[in-house]
Order: C-alpha cells, then sequence, then structure tokens
C-alpha cells in the first residue's frame, strides 16, 4: 500500500473536516460527518491486515488530536486513544466482513461507514463515560453524545457514499497489493 | 513473521495497551498532549485555512442583510461602534460613581487600559473550539478576549488554549461554554436595561431568563440588543454584543418571567477572522 497516498488523502480529510464543520453541522446536536471512516473503510475493504491496522492508530491518533473536549473549566483537553482504539476496532470490524461484501460497490462503503462509525463512536462515548464516571471533570453527557454520534455516523455513511467515486478512482494510486479472498466479486490487484 | 523480533511482533498489543492506559489517564497528566495537538493543527492548517477561504467566497457572511449597499453597511456599523462607545462610557460613569465611593474608604484602584486589537485568520473548528492560526504574536495567552464584526464589537468568546502557531477559542455559542450575564438594552440611550443570564444551546444561539427592573413595564421584544456586563470577564469586555434578541417567551417554571432567545450578529462558527483584544501592558498595568 502506498503510504504517502493515504496519508495525503487522510491531511486532505481532516483539512476538509476541520474548514466545513459549519457547513455540514446538521442542526444543534453536533452532528457532522467523518472522512476519515471512510478513508480507513476503504483501506480495510483492500490493504493487508497488518498495514489497516496502523493506518487506524496513524489517522486515530490524528483525529484524536483535533478532537479536544471540554474541561469543567472551559479550557480543551486533548485525550490520546479513544479514536485511535475506536478506529482500531472500527478496522477490526470490517477486515472480518471484508470477504463477505462486494467491495467495488459505492453502497458496500456507505454502509460499512455507518456501521464502522457506530462501532467507534460507541467506544469512544464508553471510554470518555468511565472517564467521567471516576471523577474526571471534563463537561461530558454520556446520552447527549451517543445520540448526536449515532446521528453523525448516518451522515458518515452518506459521507461514505459520496467518497466512495473518489477513492475508486484512486485505487490505482493506493497500490494495493494481494489478494483478498471474497465471496462475491473478484479480487483486484493481484501480483 | 517467525524471524521478526518481539518488538516488532508484538507492537500492535503493545500499542493497544498503551492508548487504554492513555486514554484513562488523569487530566491533570495530560498537560504535554496540548503540544502534539498544536503541532496537529499546524500540520492541517495548510489545507483547511484555503477551504475555509473558499467556503467564505461561495457561502459568504453577509446573508443578514443581502440588499444592504457598502455605504449603508459601512454607516450601520459606525453606529454600533458609537453605541458600543455610549453605552462604554455610561459604565464608566456608573464604576466611577462607585471609585469614589472605593476611594474614600481607602480601596486600591485599577488604572484604566488600553487595547491593542490584532486580526488574525481562523483555520477551521475542532469540535466546540475555533482553531485561530496565532503566528508569533506572544502577547495573545488564555482568556484573551476575541471579537469578530466590521466594527470589533461583537462579543466572540475567549481563548482556551495559546501555543506557539495556533490557539483553541471557545465560543460564547459553544454548548460547553460558561454561562455569560448580559443586560437587554431596554431604549437606544442604554440608560434602561434589563439583566440576563444567557446559556449557550449549542445551535449558535443563547438562552436565557430576563430579570427586569421593579417597575419596569417596558415590553422585551425580538430585535432587541443585549450585551456584556458579566464581573468574570475583563472590564475591556463590558457592553461587547452578545447578539440580538431572537424570540421571546415566557419561562416554563416561571410564568411572569420573559426568557429570551439571543443570536449573535454574526455566526460565530462560521467567522473567517477574529480579532484578539489584547491590553496594553504598561508599567503597574495589570492586564
Amino acid at each position: 500500500m502506498n503510504w504517502f497516498v493515504l496519508l495525503f488523502l487522510a491531511w486532505l480529510g481532516f483539512g476538509l473536516e476541520m474548514a466545513l464543520a459549519p457547513v455540514f453541522d446538521a442542526g444543534a446536536l453536533g452532528v457532522h460527518p467523518s472522512t476519515m471512516i471512510p478513508i480507513l473503510v476503504f483501506v480495510a475493504l483492500y490493504a493487508p491486515r497488518k498495514h489497516v491496522l496502523w493506518a487506524a492508530v496513524a489517522l486515530g491518533l490524528f483525529r484524536d488530536l483535533l478532537s479536544p473536549l471540554t474541561h469543567e473549566n472551559g479550557g480543551p483537553v486533548h485525550l490520546i486513544g479513544p479514536y485511535v482504539l475506536g478506529s482500531l476496532l472500527c478496522v477490526q470490524f470490517v477486515l472480518s466482513v471484508r470477504g463477505m461484501v462486494i467491495r467495488r460497490n459505492p453502497l458496500t462503503i456507505g454502509a460499512l461507514s455507518i456501521l464502522g462509525a457506530i462501532v467507534a463512536e460507541i467506544l469512544v462515548v464508553a471510554l470518555v463515560t468511565i472517564r467521567v464516571v471516576f471523577g474526571d471533570h471534563l463537561v461530558w453527557d454520556a446520552s447527549d453524545e451517543l445520540v448526536a454520534r449515532l446521528l453523525s455516523s448516518l451522515y458518515t455513511g452518506v459521507m461514505g457514499l459520496v467518497l466512495s467515486f473518489i477513492f475508486f478512482a484512486l485505487t490505482p494510486a493506493f497500490g494495493f497489493h494481494g489478494a483478498v479472498a471474497t465471496r462475491f466479486a473478484r479480487t483486484m490487484g493481484v501480483r | 513473521m517467525q524471524h521478526q523480533p518481539a518488538l516488532v511482533r508484538f507492537s500492535m498489543p503493545i500499542t493497544v495497551v498503551l492508548m487504554v492506559v492513555l486514554c484513562l489517564l488523569p487530566t491533570g497528566w495530560l498537560d504535554w498532549t496540548g503540544w502534539f495537538a498544536a503541532q496537529a493543527r499546524v500540520v492541517v492548517s495548510p489545507i483547511a485555512h484555503p477551504i475555509s477561504m473558499a467556503r467564505d467566497f461561495i457561502l459568504p457572511q453577509s446573508v443578514s442583510n443581502p440588499g444592504a449597499s457598502d455605504r449603508e453597511r459601512t454607516l450601520l456599523s459606525e453606529l454600533e461602534r458609537y453605541k458600543t462607545q455610549l453605552y462604554r462610557e455610561q459604565q464608566k460613569t456608573a464604576r466611577l460613581e462607585d471609585l469614589v465611593d472605593q476611594l474614600s474608604s481607602g480601596a486600591a484602584l485599577t488604572p484604566e487600559m488600553e487595547i491593542t486589537q490584532v486580526p488574525r485568520p481562523v483555520t477551521g473548528t475542532a469540535r466546540d473550539f475555533m482553531v485561530v492560526r496565532k503566528g508569533n504574536i506572544d502577547v495573545v495567552e488564555r482568556n484573551t478576549i476575541v471579537v469578530v464584526g466590521a466594527a470589533a464589537d461583537q462579543l466572540c468568546g475567549r481563548v482556551t488554549e495559546a501555543r506557539d502557531l495556533t490557539c483553541l477559542v471557545l465560543p460564547i455559542t459553544a454548548e460547553n461554554a460558561e454561562p455569560i450575564l448580559g443586560v437587554v438594552m431596554l431604549d437606544e440611550t442604554g440608560l434602561q436595561t434589563a439583566r440576563c443570564l444567557l446559556r449557550a444551546q449549542g445551535d449558535g444561539t443563547l438562552k436565557g431568563d430576563v430579570t427586569q427592573p421593579a417597575g419596569d413595564e417596558r415590553e422585551i421584544v425580538t430585535g432587541m440588543e443585549v450585551r456584556l456586563l458579566d464581573d468574570q470577564w475583563p472590564r475591556h469586555a463590558q457592553m461587547l454584543i452578545v447578539g440580538k434578541i431572537e424570540r421571546v417567551s415566557s419561562a416554563p417554571d416561571q410564568p411572569l418571567r420573559k426568557q429570551i432567545v439571543v443570536r449573535p450578529t454574526v455566526d460565530l462558527r462560521s467567522v473567517i477572522e477574529v480579532i484578539f483584544r489584547v491590553p496594553t501592558m504598561d508599567d503597574g498595568g495589570n492586564g
């Protein structure tokens, strides 16, 4: 896998998220799509397992650093870990089902983005809630966050659907090698 | 795989354990992560800022009065600036009266401060926070007041973290922002006001109850201005515009009390430039 292309795409994705959050914002709950999850889903469908896991760590780490929580004193708290673990769980889920899906189909990216985002966000909410339960002074309402993040996951699916066309066009640039066993579609990029 | 060193083979489990430990560390032990977050923002800024500019070009901010000509807009911003000055002078008069009382009882006084306004571009947002490209301005620090608008009189928020090249600003409309005390300007002179405590709703508005002075039966209507008057904020931030009343209703638990929804004159999440209000430090000045 071409790591440069992945990191460049992730850089663009994080830039889009950062700059267009007010445009994509869907209402008062803080519902907005993620570009990171569709990228990870796409990579997890094609790349070798080891590369996928490290890609999840790298992108999750970046997401953690760019998503500060709010302390009760109004200051930001940069937690490292929740999104790394969430991303790992997300790609692990995709790795486990990738043999059963039609990979070169935009709907697959969309649907897996929804499910992957739900898996990741539930873990993130659980981890931060554990901190708060044990006395961490974060401004955090678990139920509100869960609702917002589940709705965001649906939105992420729509984003995944749109982005999938770009991903498919960029597939040769990613340089995926090696066949991934699949039940319904031909493998691609077989050496 | 069998021939790889143990460290390589177990690198992923080690990473997972490390991440679990890191995400359960107490907040007090995580100050160092701020530096890494600042570097991450620096990495993303070169792409986020051009996209923000493109967004502003396609979806410009001036949608509140699209029919107004440039001259009308200039005159309106001039008017707002003079109104802010007037209200601030009135507050100053009231404060000086208090000061006379304090001096007569021997209390220390704080000298007046001059303000320097430093405009800086907004790179984007990170959850509730706005990411602002600070550059090499050393004077911007935590709790520096941030304003927006042509007349630089719309309160935006406070700096919550200032690093070498970027800083984070928590807007007053962020859901997690602290509540603020303000005054509803009941007339143009600024002599008749009603106090209100406003909390951010998360949708770009603030909501809160209004306490009208006893005997004052002036009606609170939509469109009235709300300005900051809160001891938790620095003196030079007082009487900045919080927003305009968008909706008036009765408080659900106290039907006789009015509840207002206030929307800032500018959408704080979409601004492309903010202005830092930095007190000029003199000898003996206390910022």
